[in-house]
């Protein structure tokens, strides 16, 4: 590892991963003759490709994708845990990972002999270990199960004692891969305390997870693997509304689109336009915005339909939904058989995140459900507030 | 630096100390080894060696046993010593060579110390072990766990690739034994053989030691230099291999 700028922890230039296609005994041992000889191994499957990353000291990033993306190839690529196979790596400084669960912990000696190893693996002196083991086992709070074999720990347990030894470290560059999730409500509370206090401190993070409340509680910018290769860097609420965006539109073209009802006597919605926009492309909103949901509805005997409209979250949770049946609205007349409706929220208090926003035309009478239109709809914002819309509250 | 001693101990407390009696078993076991062999040996086989009747069976194949035991044992232990611990490689960042050399060296610590035992109590129980022989034994153990380091390191490297190798190495290492003049001595072959015996470079081991310690044999002699060259040759074929398949390992683990 060649020396690198002050401030530059990490540097990755063009690196890829490959990993060889081995299905039979035969051929291990033909890649290792090949690789004996100096030549590239056999076939191979790529899960990382040309990725270039500088991380800074006092950075936070958090690194988000879906499953099989690489994200979790990409950290280890950077702890040297796994070598690149094109392309540069440097590090500088010392670094702690806790990559997967219980990684590197040996199941059958107990929690002090891998409180031991762990620390020796992250470079600490023996010395420094023999100092600090009773400040990492009274971290890690698992009482006294800390003479007992790993095996018959509990995850939450594991990861207790794995995040204790990193924190004992307080390395340059923190690296943690998803196990925030593991454990149970306070220790997850305490874990992102410490990083708090570590990141206040100017210490650099690097976070792999799913959840986008902790990545963007906790760090500054985010990265977005997509088939190994980086689909978005940033400001971290961009990259992650952008990612959330990609799911509901995967989402949406997984489900089978609705059989749409072609009775000539029946109702069905012509046009939808979005704040005066047409169109299937995902509405993006700031917090607060105004909507305007624009809506012809075809009227096969030309009586005047009711709507009725309904917001869903990524997950089906249901928002909020009414009908113009419900709100005594009248549909006006815009042609033959032509009825044009508008509904109007003058301040969402939507949360960021993603929604569904469905309408479904329905018969005078508002009682059968005819048509359904579904849009996408993305609020992006800064909030940390938890939930789904805002409540109107004021502190006293 | 820290690290390997870290694992050294590690691997040395759990193969030793993890047992009930612990470093007891170091002395105990040897005692019953030679035990076993006046047994066998002098009491139902009566067998007779020739060029041991001067020493004793039990001091002429105690001497020879242990070289054999030391490298036998360190190479099978450690050619899965890369393997066994797939749960630390691509997982953490840890050099394998260290695995390879924790699990050799704490192998062949525990062997030294009953190496050790033995000579001790074939003294004490009359034999004539040379003192200034056991000194001059030193070096010569140094260059056989030069040798198995390398072969060691050859084989763990392989063991990732073909996972045969385990197997095929324990049948392997039982037929060199035999081809290895431990339990009999080159002077009980016929003419042909004993030259052949040559070629096995792990026959200078057994002989020199018995040579020095039980002969007090001291001069050095071309076959010193020849077993030299080859432990080092061993090592550098093992460094060679092991350093050009080590950054594939967790492609292949």
């Amino acid at each position: 590892m060649s020396e690198i700028a002050g401030d530059v922890l990490v540097r990755m230039q063009g690196v890829s991963k490959r990993y060889p296609l081995v299905h039979r005994n035969a051929d291990r041992v033909r890649a290792m003759l090949r690789l004996l000889g100096g030549r590239r191994g056999l076939a191979d499957v790529a899960v990382l490709q040309g990725i270039d990353l500088t991380v800074r000291r006092g950075e936070s990033l958090g690194i988000i994708g879906e499953n099989g993306a690489g994200k979790s190839t990409l950290l280890k690529v950077m702890t040297g845990v796994l070598n690149a196979s094109e392309g540069r790596v440097e590090v500088q400084g010392s670094v702690a990972a806790l990559l997967e669960l219980g990684a590197g912990f040996h199941h059958e000696y107990t929690g002090r002999q891998n409180i031991a190893t762990a620390a020796a693996l992250m470079g600490m002196t023996g010395e420094e270990i023999r100092a600090r083991t009773d400040e990492i086992i009274e971290y890690a709070d698992i009482g006294r199960y800390i003479d007992e074999p790993i095996k018959h720990y509990s995850t939450g347990m594991v990861v207790r004692l794995g995040f204790a030894v990193v924190a004992a470290r307080r390395p340059d560059l923190l690296i943690t891969d998803e196990v925030l999730a593991v454990g149970d409500e306070s220790f997850q509370k305490k874990c992102v305390r410490w990083i708090e206090d570590y990141l206040g401190n100017g210490g650099t993070l690097l976070l792999v997870s799913h959840s986008m409340y902790h990545v963007q509680k906790l760090c500054r910018h985010a990265l977005w693997l997509q088939g190994g290769r980086i689909q978005g860097q940033g400001d971290v609420y961009q990259v992650t509304q952008d990612y959330l965006a990609y799911h509901e539109r995967k989402t949406a073209a997984e489900s089978a689109p609705e059989p749409r009802s072609a009775d000539a006597d029946g109702y069905r919605i012509e046009r939808v336009a979005l704040n005066g926009r047409e169109g299937l492309v995902p509405l993006v909103l700031g917090e607060g915005s105004p909507l305007d949901v624009d809506v012809e509805v075809y009227s096969g005997d030309d009586r005047a339909p009711h709507l009725a409209i309904g917001l869903t979250r990524a997950d089906g949770t249901a928002v909020y939904g009414t009908t113009s049946e419900i709100d005594a609205a009248r549909a006006s007349r815009s042609g033959r058989r032509r009825y044009r409706m508008r509904i109007e929220f003058d301040a969402l208090t939507l949360l960021p995140g993603q929604y569904t926003l469905k309408l479904h035309a329905l018969d005078p009478e508002g009682l059968r459900l005819f048509d359904t239109e579904v849009r996408e709809l993305v609020i992006r914002g800064h909030s940390r507030e938890l939930g789904i819309v805002r409540l109107a509250h004021r502190w006293t | 630096m820290q690290l390997l001693w870290h694992f050294f101990g590690r691997e040395f407390r759990s193969r030793y100390l993890g047992s009930m009696s612990g470093l007891l078993w170091a002395v105990v076991h040897p005692a019953l080894q030679l035990l076993m062999y006046a047994l066998v040996f002098e009491k139902i086989f009566k067998a007779r060696i020739t060029g041991a009747e001067a020493h004793g069976m039990v001091a002429y194949l105690g001497v020879g046993f242990w070289a054999w035991t030391l490298f036998a044992e360190s190479s099978a232990r450690a050619s899965t010593s890369v393997i066994d611990n797939a749960a630390l490689i691509g997982k953490v960042a840890v050099p394998p060579h260290l695995l390879v050399i924790a699990s050799v060296s704490s192998s062949a610590a525990l062997h030294l110390v009953g190496y050790s035992a033995a000579l001790t109590l074939l003294a004490l129980t009359g034999s004539a072990i040379d003192p200034l022989g056991v000194l001059l034994a030193i070096p010569v153990m140094a260059m056989l766990m030069v040798w198995t380091m390398g072969f060691a390191l050859l084989v763990a490297a392989v063991q990732v690739f073909v996972r045969d190798l385990a197997q095929v190495l324990s049948q392997l290492l039982a037929f060199w034994f035999f081809l290895t003049p431990v339990l009999y001595s080159r002077a009980m072959l016929p003419e042909f053989a004993q030259s052949l015996m040559d070629w096995n470079p792990l026959t200078y081991y057994p002989e020199r030691l018995r040579s020095l310690i039980l002969d007090a044999h001291y001069a050095p002699g071309w076959n010193d230099l020849t077993a030299l060259l080859l432990a080092l040759a061993m090592l550098g074929l093992g460094v060679l291999v092991f350093t050009r398949l080590r950054r594939h390992f967790e492609d292949f683990l």
